[in-house]
């Protein structure tokens, strides 16, 4: 079995942050606008608190089987067999998110930032930086993470509020959006935004206890649906509904738009750092997660040595899209409305099946 | 005349392609036979110049062969080759044990420090109380002459000392009755004699006696405790380590007053036999972190160890990244501080500089003035050298990148001014943020290395006179030598000499990667530098601690809070003792009150 070290409440609350929260970063805010209209920013509280109840399954699960990861548990309750395919899905589920997740990034950056710059050698430099995290492994991942922890938060926060003077609350209403029954459904859908929590699961024996884990899952969704609902509400708040369904990037746009003086204005500059920090370490934690179920499903101590391949197999799917419309479309758009059915659906149906075919872990037997 | 020059020619043309064998006097370094073995090589080395050594080779080789041939008949059993090691470290040991003839002392003693060819080794035979044979070995120059004559020989050499010595060991009873030294120690091995005399120790045999007594006196010369160099501060301390590791010891033992100070020494296996001194205090310092520094320093096998720079190489952890892992000072409360802390200090031979492990990088943005001086000034001071640091490695970077790629950014006016004063340059950015710091590097070095007065005048003239005459020439822009000389000073502010180093090496890579692609190159820049850092320790302490992996939180890191509020020691070391002072530790803020006898267990941080 991999050496994974040891890492706190803290860093394990980051991963998540950066897994789910960074999205506000991209096109998923004006995804979700376009979809429920001004309503938007409570519609992800609804699929935050739905991640919350699923991550209540979760938790119950791994109840069920102490001291074991998932990958474990899969293979305890579904068989050798069938638990490791099932495991390898959800590793193909990671290294995709950690594929669109860079092809996403490195087209919007080449839309306004790199306009020259081929998208292959933007991916390259990300993975430069993939490769030295993954190499030393989730200790450093993870410490890395919540390094920059810290300036994402404020950096979001600071732009949320450099922005307000901006915002018309007129542009909020209608407050139901395009109807209750929509907002409800779509904030259902998706909570597999939220889903990626599921990947403390695997790595629960880092985090030394379930107590932990709890914790940091917990304040993970927490604070990730206060940074995505916050900047979804000043979205809707500055721009008219008709304005913010056309903003590829929506912060960027609003942080192009911020105006203090002659001096003090356009802090694009924040956001670019942000940005890139945020990609960069996102995909790093989706690839690490792939990696440790790889590892755990065909029992590879070293996992130094698949990080080249995998980042070689991550850069060869990123790079089959066409352009940004095809990712955001169709890549981003089936893994957000259809995530749910692994993150959440797969944890139920584990219980379910653990409870009918009698399976627990060792102490819960005891 | 033409024959004569056809003649001359071929002639000349046979010299050519005919094979002449070197000429004799001419010095051939010659090459061992086998680099693998020391031994041969010793061997080899004394015999082999010139064509002798070939003759002797093939004698050698000759009488070899006959030998083989001759062995070969009265064959030995072989043995196994644990029995053989045994057998040889029995035989080297037995080899290595004094003896009891003064005669074959005086030969082995004189084999091992070549004497008569070693001139300083001075060997003085005696007569002990005018009666038995007895000489004493010393170092010219290593010890104090007043000693050895005063108190050792005057001593052995009165017949009135030895009117109590009855019989048994003479050694015991010179050592108990006769000399008037501080300290002596009984040794019975040559290769501790060996030790000892060239330490500056003066070693003392007798005939008769399996065992010698080495008697302190070392007394060379060595330079005066003066100011620290690199270390200044305005407030606090003003003396320094010095290159000899006996005062630097008693400089640390007169500013820690504790019976539990352990100094405990440590041969450091190196052709020059240097000791290393470590200084740790007993029930504060985790005892894993001592056992790793010893099994370290311990393993060490080299050539050369001068002094701390050296050693700290040998025994960092990362010894590829660019920020070191040990704390260098040369400041005796700096390391009395840290000693408090529960780490362990190390002390080499020939540097004025101490080593303290483990550290962590806020450590190294420490000064020791931050506590002199009251707890919000000492604060604000940490945060000038952070932000120095940050100033340091980004701002030509951010610079570079801005004005290749991120131009929108700037605000217009600030654009204007900038595109203004880069009209008539003739290079790019980078090529023109490249020029003037390599520029302020040669500065930097020449100014260090030009002796005395003309160094520190040269940082001066050059940065004036090269900066003017470079903007004047068109070759830099205006806004170029600002951010230049705000790096420099930025980097000036950074309290440890090897970080500030590291930094000025990492802002060639930052500018390199805003060069390649702006903003998103000093990101990715940056993650890669900071996962380093995060994955590196020291001593078995996280570098980044105790922020990134996150430990319970300290009193003394980038905010230093009061000295009264500092109760703990650092988590991240694991010290045994983790309290450093009581909740209350001004109690007369307790006592004052007179309606708080006692003092109140709430009061935390009074």
């Amino acid at each position: 079995m991999i050496q994974e070290g040891k890492i706190g409440v803290f860093e394990a609350s980051s991963l998540v942050i950066f897994m789910v929260a960074s999205k506000a970063l991209f096109g998923a805010v004006r995804e979700l606008v376009e979809a429920t209209g001004p309503s938007a920013w409570y519609t992800t509280i609804i699929s935050g608190i739905t991640a919350l109840i699923g991550f209540w399954i979760i938790i119950r699960l791994m109840q069920r089987f102490p001291g074991q990861e998932l990958v474990s548990i899969l293979k305890t309750v579904y068989g050798r067999i069938t638990g490791s395919l099932i495991a390898l899905i959800i590793c193909f589920l990671y290294i995709y998110n950690a594929a669109s997740f860079t092809r996403e990034f490195t087209e919007a950056v080449k839309v306004f930032e790199y306009p020259l710059t081929p998208p292959s050698f933007i991916m390259i430099l990300i993975l430069l930086a993939v490769i030295v995290l993954l190499y030393y492994g989730l200790e450093t991942t993870a410490r890395t993470t919540s390094f920059f922890t810290w300036p994402l938060i404020v950096g979001m926060i600071s732009i949320f509020f450099l922005g307000l003077p901006l915002g018309k609350l007129t542009n909020l209403y209608p407050l139901l959006g395009h109807g209750l029954d929509r907002t409800i459904i779509t904030g259902l859908l998706r909570s597999s935004v939220y889903g990626e929590v599921i990947g403390l699961t695997i790595i629960l024996n880092a985090l030394q206890g379930i107590e932990n884990f709890k914790k940091a899952g917990k304040h993970g969704i927490i604070i990730s649906i206060i940074i995505i609902s916050l900047s979804l509400f000043i979205y809707s708040l500055i721009f008219p509904y008709s304005v913010s369904v056309e903003n590829t990037i929506p912060l960027l746009t609003l942080t192009r738009i911020i105006e203090y003086g002659r001096f003090f204005q356009r802090f694009e500059s924040i956001y670019i750092f942000i940005w890139s920090v945020a990609a960069t370490l996102t995909t790093a934690i989706n690839l690490y997660l792939a990696l440790s179920i790889y590892c755990k499903t065909f029992r590879i101590n070293d996992h130094r040595v698949l990080v080249l391949p995998l980042c070689i197999l991550l850069f060869s799917i990123a790079i089959i899209p066409k352009d940004i419309v095809t990712i955001t479309s169709i890549y981003v758009h089936y893994l957000r409305q259809y995530g749910w059915i692994i993150f959440i659906g797969l944890p139920l149906l584990t219980l379910i099946v653990a409870a009918v075919r009698g399976k627990k872990g060792e102490s819960a037997n005891a | 005349m033409d024959s004569q020059k056809q003649k001359g020619f071929l002639s000349q043309l046979r010299n050519i392609l005919t094979y002449r064998p070197p000429k004799q006097n001419a010095f051939v370094l010659p090459e061992l036979e086998d680099e693998g073995n020391e031994g041969n090589s010793e061997k080899t080395n004394k015999g082999d110049i010139g064509d002798k050594s070939n003759s002797d080779k093939n004698n050698k080789n000759e009488s070899s062969s006959v030998q083989s041939k001759k062995s070969k008949k009265n064959t030995k059993k072989p043995i196994r080759a644990s029995e053989w090691k045994q057998i040889k470290s029995e035989d080297k040991e037995t080899k290595d044990k004094i003896s009891a003839n003064i005669n074959v002392n005086l030969k082995v003693i004189k084999e091992k420090f070549h004497v008569p060819e070693n001139i300083d080794v001075i060997i003085r035979e005696f007569k002990l109380a005018q009666k038995v044979n007895a000489f004493i070995v010393f170092i010219d120059g290593m010890v104090n002459n007043e000693v050895i004559n005063n108190f050792i020989l005057r001593q052995l050499l009165n017949p009135l000392q030895f009117n109590g010595y009855t019989s048994g060991c003479i050694n015991q009873y010179v050592r108990e009755h006769v000399l008037a030294v501080g300290q002596t120690k009984v040794i019975d091995k040559y290769s501790d004699v060996v030790k000892q005399v060239l330490t500056g120790v003066t070693v003392l045999f007798i005939d008769g006696c399996n065992n010698c007594l080495a008697i302190e006196t070392r007394g060379y010369e060595k330079r005066n405790i003066g100011n620290p160099v690199t270390e200044n501060v305005v407030r606090g301390s003003q003396e320094a380590f010095t290159e000899n590791t006996k005062t630097s010891i008693v400089q640390i033992r007169r500013l820690i007053k504790n019976e539990d100070l352990i100094h405990e020494t440590i041969a450091i296996n190196s052709t020059d036999n240097p000791m290393a001194s470590i200084m740790y205090i007993k029930g504060i310092v985790n005892p894993k972190v001592v056992e790793e520094v010893k099994r370290r320093i311990k393993s060490i096998k080299t050539d050369l160890i001068l002094g701390e720079g050296i050693l700290a190489q040998f025994i960092e952890d990362r010894p590829f990244m660019l920020f070191p892992q040990v704390l260098a000072t040369e400041r005796p409360d700096r390391a009395a501080s840290h000693i408090l802390e529960g780490k362990v200090l190390i002390f080499s031979e020939g540097s004025p500089f101490a080593l303290i492990v483990p550290v962590n990088f806020l450590a190294l943005l420490h000064s020791p003035e931050d506590s002199s001086l009251r707890w919000q000034l000492g604060s604000f001071l940490r945060l000038i050298r952070l932000t120095g640091l940050l100033i340091a490695l980004f701002i030509p970077s951010l610079y570079v990148a801005i004005t290749n790629y991120h131009h929108e950014m700037l605000p217009t006016e600030l654009l204007l001014a900038i595109t203004s004063s880069r009209e008539n340059i003739p290079f790019p950015t980078i090529v023109e943020a490249l020029l003037m710091e390599v520029s302020f590097e040669f500065i930097r070095e020449a100014g260090i290395r030009m002796p005395g007065l003309i160094g520190s005048t040269l940082g001066i003239i050059g940065a004036l006179i090269l900066g003017q005459a470079a903007v004047e020439a068109n070759i830099v822009s205006p806004i170029m030598i600002i951010i230049v000389s705000i790096t420099g000073l930025g980097n000036f502010t950074i309290p440890n000499y090897s970080l500030a180093f590291g930094i000025r090496l990492l802002r060639f890579f930052f500018i390199c990667m805003a060069g390649i692609s702006g903003f998103l190159g000093i990101s990715i820049g940056f993650i890669i530098i900071i996962a380093l850092s995060t994955s590196m320790k020291s001593f078995g302490v996280p570098f980044m601690s105790p922020g990134w992996p996150r430990t319970k939180k300290s009193a003394d890191s980038i905010i230093r809070y009061p000295l009264w509020k500092q109760e703990k020691r650092p988590d991240a070391i694991n010290s045994l003792h983790r309290q450093r002072q009581p909740q209350v530790s001004r109690g007369w803020v307790v006592d004052s009150n007179p309606n708080n006898k006692g003092g109140n267990k709430n009061d935390s941080g009074r």
